[in-house]
């Protein structure tokens, strides 16, 4: 029994880079067959819509329709399995949509504009995103220092800054944003190459979820975020400082619901203080449905895209179709608990 | 029809690992049958599936001459099934007999018939002879109390069968006596009984037939009366087994670890001793004594109050587990399940958590030099999984027991602690274990061992460390200490005040 | 003998200052409790500002509060205004018809109750009087307004917000004007809650679904501000109409840049101003019509 693992560990740094490609791609590869329920679910709702609306539903127009419609779902649910993989909730990213949409768009309005008018939407984004970041700390704060759980943190968190939302703006709209800001929500990448089939939001996903999951697969922190949701004792007892992980997920669950509510304010060109609203369930839905588990411990981000497009795309499919709203909201229940269900019957076996 | 229970050609696979190759399995009513096997060779699966919370890929179960499906824990309980698991099914904030009745309760229309609640349990506890407060929270109940508790509750179902898993684990010499009286007290009433342990020194008290498991198969059945120790362990690891403890080779070294006047208010008392390197220190006592909270104050996962620690004469500052990692110390704990391993992880992220960032630059994990490491760890512990893929929860005590400490071997640790490192293991991984501590002391790292055992703590230590009531009671060097001398320190107060 | 002097003076002014106050405070005995559907529409912001304007003439202390949408959250205000003994309140229901047994106890405890915007629909409970704009006549407005963008024909989508007896008379009266030309079409009726947010993903499936669309009506400012979102996003402004309804700021903004055609237009400061009127009228002793409707109007580019 050879025990010199020192030696072993200075040798290592000369790896072969042509393994660890190999690697990522096996990697990604395992990571299929854990959500293939859930893409067979997406795939037969995707299928089922393309008959019912006689084609329309896969249109390149609808799908690229479709892509844009979730990316602020799908950022918000990215920060969101970040924090539901802890083991920890947050229910406060709707409302910070709503306070960084209103703080962005009065940023927007307000900040001279004897800055260049780039400068001034860099600047406004910036600020969003600290105000979301801030707002995140906080109840990571409150949730490691104080032991206040983080259902309840959040919930007040939703409470406040909702309310902090509509203060800040006196209740009214902030709008007359420079038309240059539009373009974060409306735009399109290369429009002028390829006509407009890359929306701007799409790419800002793209980028946000890639990220996040490189965090999550392939960086230390990622993996003390799945070991303190797996067992927070253990954890803690192997030398990982959970509070400093968590106030990581929780900011970076604020971060990013600042970005959805920036996306959005640029979508609807005005800061909106009652925008936002149940959003962090659709997020909270789209995560789960991908196959986070409230539990802690299991969750990808692949997952959550899924979830985000299956929710996105009941939505858009059923209004393609013409189902009654009544309707619409009854079905998309019923498919959440399905999608879910499908998956526990899955791990059971 | 003498058999009560007859499982035939009993087969389960899991991915990867085929847990059961077609097991034949027989229990006569009224009779203790212990099972013994190393860990992994399949007895705890077959009762997982004889208590339905595993279902089988293969094969028969005949009660009482029927054939039955089971599908789950609660069918098993209709027919008569209990088992007894090492981690208690209690309700830690409900009363001895809410326990008993969960779920059961005498009602009186929709609410809660409490004079016959309480006169069921009692009933059930005459029957066993138990001395129990009725109306105690378990929470506050000892080990063994709890574990009556559980028998108690499996009684009152009316089981024709207990499985026992490692029951005598936690518990002293005393209460294991009684255990054994209730147990004859079963026996006598009809039950079959189970009996699952590592122990063979009990077997041989207790049961009637033993069957060995070795890689998912029956080895054998034998008449307790008709077979020895020494044949039972050349049966469950297929081989001769030389001595209980191995050889030691390390010298003791210079100083390595010194704790001084540490102090937890009301649990741990200016608290002084030194480690030097390649040394093994057993630390011993009965159980409450602070032996795990001894360890876990220097280790930082207990605030202390008082006191300083030392590592090479240098102080050390020590305010959470991370900073005790960071110094070199580690701690494999006692429950290894709940503090030890993130169950739902693979044993190769089980194995490089502890110093992850050994394995990164600039935050990123190197996956390939990650899997390489883990893989070596494997091979070298001897750690049996399919691949470094599995997840942990898959895979047997020992082999978990392991991972924990290729984490800490990974983790480059000067000084190791092991608490009670070898419970719930059995003789071929305990042999292992010890084996890998000597080792480990041969390169000079410094071994803190707490145990109940005492043949493996005298087995085992260079000096001992003998803890009541969260004091040092003694220190005993490796010649001068016995059984009894132990003993003595251990149960001092209690003999003062007796 | 200065500081004398100076004393008294201050002794004096200090006296008068007091009476004037004491009076202020005799004339200002009436209290209203004022519990509203929501406080974050600017639709109701603006009532609000009427009745705290007109209230002011009058010396009429105002506790404003807001149900926000939960009938419960509001039978609970109410409650709170019986208890302190309020001698009028002002309500816009969160339910038009779960509100009637809340209305019942406010007239056992003889507070006179009156309903701003929405109507109290229950058997249960007397109001006083009913001070709202024509929502109909609104719909109608809007229909006209409609049928002006579109000269007389074209497809038309509702985005409505379904379950609220205003909308419902708004798409009414919009309904009823363009039944009245067979050439003009209501293709699609689709719900957006009368967020902003929704109103643009469902306009965006509209224009996928319906790409020849030439009519939007959006219930409120919010729904067709949302389409509007859509609609430039998709280089489509100038080739679909919309019409919206409450001509907010923005709104208006938006029909100036030539965004949105029209609005229907509520006077919602006038629907304040008249119910504290009504109810100055109630205590004085006055009889008071159970409905007092308040005038709607269009606005279009080319209004002031």
């Amino acid at each position: 029994m050879d025990l010199k693992v020192e030696t072993e560990m200075e040798q290592v740094g000369a790896g072969k880079p042509s393994g660890a490609g190999k690697g990522r791609i096996g990697a990604l590869l395992n990571r299929l067959p854990q959500n293939y329920v859930i893409l067979l679910v997406f795939v037969g709702i995707c299928a089922l819509f393309t008959i019912w609306t006689d084609g329309l539903f896969l249109q390149p127009d609808n799908i690229v329709n479709v892509l844009r419609q979730i990316s602020i779902n799908a950022v918000i649910a990215t920060g969101l399995t970040f924090v539901i993989i802890t083991a920890g909730i947050d229910l406060s990213v709707g409302s910070i949509v709503a306070i960084v949409g209103v703080f962005a768009a009065q940023l927007l309005v307000k900040i001279p504009s004897t800055f260049p008018v780039w400068g001034i939407i860099f600047l406004a984004c910036l600020g969003g995103l600290a105000l979301g970041a801030l707002i995140g700390a906080f109840s990571g704060f409150t949730i490691t220092r104080f032991r206040v759980p983080p259902f309840i943190s959040t919930l007040a968190m939703w409470a406040s800054a909702r309310g902090l939302a509509f203060i800040l703006c006196d209740g009214r709209p902030v709008w007359n944003l420079p038309i240059q800001f539009n373009y974060i929500g409306r735009g399109y990448i290369f429009e002028k190459l390829i006509g407009p089939w890359f929306p701007v939001p799409v790419l800002i996903m793209g980028i946000v979820m890639y990220t996040a999951h490189v965090i999550l697969t392939r960086t230390t922190i990622g993996r003390y975020i799945y070991a303190i949701g797996g067992n927070e004792e253990a954890s803690r007892l192997s030398g990982i400082n959970v509070r400093r992980v968590k106030m990581f997920v929780y900011i970076f669950s604020g971060l990013m619901a600042a970005l959805g509510g920036i996306i959005l304010t640029s979508r609807l060109a005005s800061g909106q203080p009652n925008a936002g609203q149940s959003y962090e369930l659709y997020a909270i839905a789209a995560s789960v449905v991908g196959g986070t588990s409230l539990a802690g411990g299991e969750g990808t981000i692949p997952g959550t895209l899924i979830g985000a497009l299956i929710i996105g795309v009941l939505y858009n499919g059923m209004n393609l179709a013409g189902v009654e709203s009544y309707s619409q909201n009854v079905i998309i229940g019923a498919i959440i608990l399905g999608a879910v269900l499908l998956d526990q019957m899955k791990k059971r076996k | 029809m003498d058999d009560v229970l007859e499982m035939k050609g009993i087969v389960k696979e899991y991915p990867g690992v085929k847990a059961l190759k077609g097991v034949d399995f027989h229990l006569k009513r009224g009779e203790v049958h212990a099972l013994v096997g190393e860990n992994g060779a399949g007895k705890s699966t077959l009762m997982k599936i004889l208590g339905g919370a595993e279902a089988r890929d293969g094969g028969e179960i005949i009660l009482e001459g029927r054939k039955v499906e089971i599908q789950d824990p609660h069918q098993a309980e209709k027919l008569g099934i209990s088992i007894i698991y090492q981690e208690f099914n209690l309700i830690p904030f409900l009363s001895v007999a809410e326990n008993i009745f969960l779920g059961r309760e005498p009602r009186r229309g929709i609410f809660v018939d409490w004079r016959q609640l309480y006169a069921n349990a009692k009933a059930v506890l005459d029957q066993l002879g138990l001395d129990i407060d009725l109306k105690a929270k378990v929470s506050g109940l000892s080990v063994a109390q709890q574990q009556m508790v559980e028998i108690a509750k499996a009684i009152s179902v009316k089981s024709r069968i207990i499985v026992m898993d490692e029951p005598s684990a936690t518990l002293t010499m005393h209460e294991l006596e009684r255990l054994f009286g209730l147990t004859r007290k079963l026996k006598e009433q009809g039950v079959g009984i189970i009996y699952i342990s590592h122990r063979l020194e009990e077997i041989f008290e207790i049961a009637d037939r033993v069957t060995v498991f070795r890689d998912g198969e029956r080895i054998s059945t034998r008449e307790v009366r008709d077979v020895t120790k020494e044949y039972l362990i050349r049966e469950m690891v297929g081989r001769e087994l030389k001595d209980d403890y191995p050889k030691r080779n390390a010298v003791a070294g210079q100083e390595l670890l010194r704790v001084e006047g540490l102090t937890r208010k009301g649990v741990l008392h200016e608290i002084s001793f030194s480690l030097r390197k390649g040394e093994i220190l057993g630390i011993t006592g009965l159980v409450g004594a602070g032996r795990t909270e001894l360890v876990r104050a220097i280790f930082g996962a207990d605030p202390i109050d008082k006191g300083e620690i030392y590592l090479e004469g240098r102080k050390l500052r020590i305010l959470s587990p991370q900073d005790a990692i960071n110094s070199g110390l580690c701690l494999m704990t006692e429950d290894r399940k709940r503090q030890g391993l993130v169950l739902g992880m693979t044993v190769r992220e089980n194995i490089t958590i502890a110093d992850l960032r050994g394995l990164s630059r600039a935050g990123f994990i190197h996956g390939v030099d990650e899997r390489r490491i883990a893989g070596r760890f494997v091979r070298e512990l001897n750690i049996k999984t399919p691949s470094v893929e599995q997840r942990v929860r898959n895979l047997s005590g020992g082999n978990q027991q392991k991972v924990v400490l290729a984490k800490w071997l990974f983790a480059r640790s000067r000084v190791v602690i092991f608490d009670e490192p070898t419970r719930g293991i059995d003789v071929g991984a305990k042999q292992e274990i010890y084996r890998l501590m000597n080792d480990l002391a041969e390169t000079g790292t410094g071994i803190i061992m707490i145990s109940s055992e005492l043949p493996e703590v005298l087995g085992m230590s260079d000096r001992i460390l003998v803890m009541q009531e969260g004091r040092i009671r003694a220190e005993l060097g490796g010649g001068e200490a016995t059984q009894e001398t132990i003993m003595r320190f251990a149960t001092q107060a209690l003999v003062q005040g007796g | 003998m200065k500081i004398k002097r100076l004393a008294m003076v201050f002794l004096v002014t200090a006296l008068l200052l007091s009476m004037a106050f004491a009076g202020n405070v005799l004339a200002a005995g009436k209290v209203i409790g004022v519990t509203l559907l929501t406080r974050e529409h600017q639709f109701y912001r603006d009532l609000e500002a009427g009745l705290n304007s007109e209230a002011a003439k009058y010396g009429y202390k105002l506790t404003v509060v807001a149900g926000e949408f939960d009938p419960a959250k509001q039978a609970a205000q109410i409650e709170d205004f019986i208890a302190k003994k309020v001698d009028a309140i002002i309500l816009a229901p969160c339910d038009s018809k779960a509100v009637g047994s809340s209305v019942a106890e406010a007239n056992k405890a003889g507070i006179p109750v009156f309903t701003v915007d929405i109507a109290n629909l229950s058997s249960q409970g007397k109001v006083v009087s009913h001070i709202a704009s024509d929502n109909v006549e609104g719909g109608r407005q809007a229909g006209e307004l409609m049928v002006k963008a579109l000269k007389g024909e074209g497809k038309i989508v509702v985005i409505n917000h379904p379950g609220i007896t205003s909308v419902l008379d708004r798409v009414a009266g919009f309904r009823e004007v363009i039944a009245s030309y067979p050439k003009m079409k209501i293709i699609a009726d689709v719900p957006a809650w009368g967020q902003r947010d929704k109103a643009m993903a469902v306009m965006e499936d509209m224009l996928l679904k319906v790409p020849d669309v030439d009519g939007v009506f959006g219930i409120n400012d919010d729904s067709a501000l949302g389409a509007v979102a859509a609609i430039e996003a998709a280089g489509k402004i100038g080739k679909i109409f919309v019409v919206g309804y409450d001509a907010t700021p923005e709104a208006k903004q938006a029909i100036k840049d030539g965004k949105i055609y029209g609005d229907a237009i509520q006077y919602p400061t006038r629907i304040g101003v008249l119910a504290i009127q009504t109810i100055n009228d109630h205590f004085a002793g006055k009889k008071v019509p159970a409905v007092v409707p308040v005038e709607v109007g269009a606005w279009t580019r080319d209004s002031k």
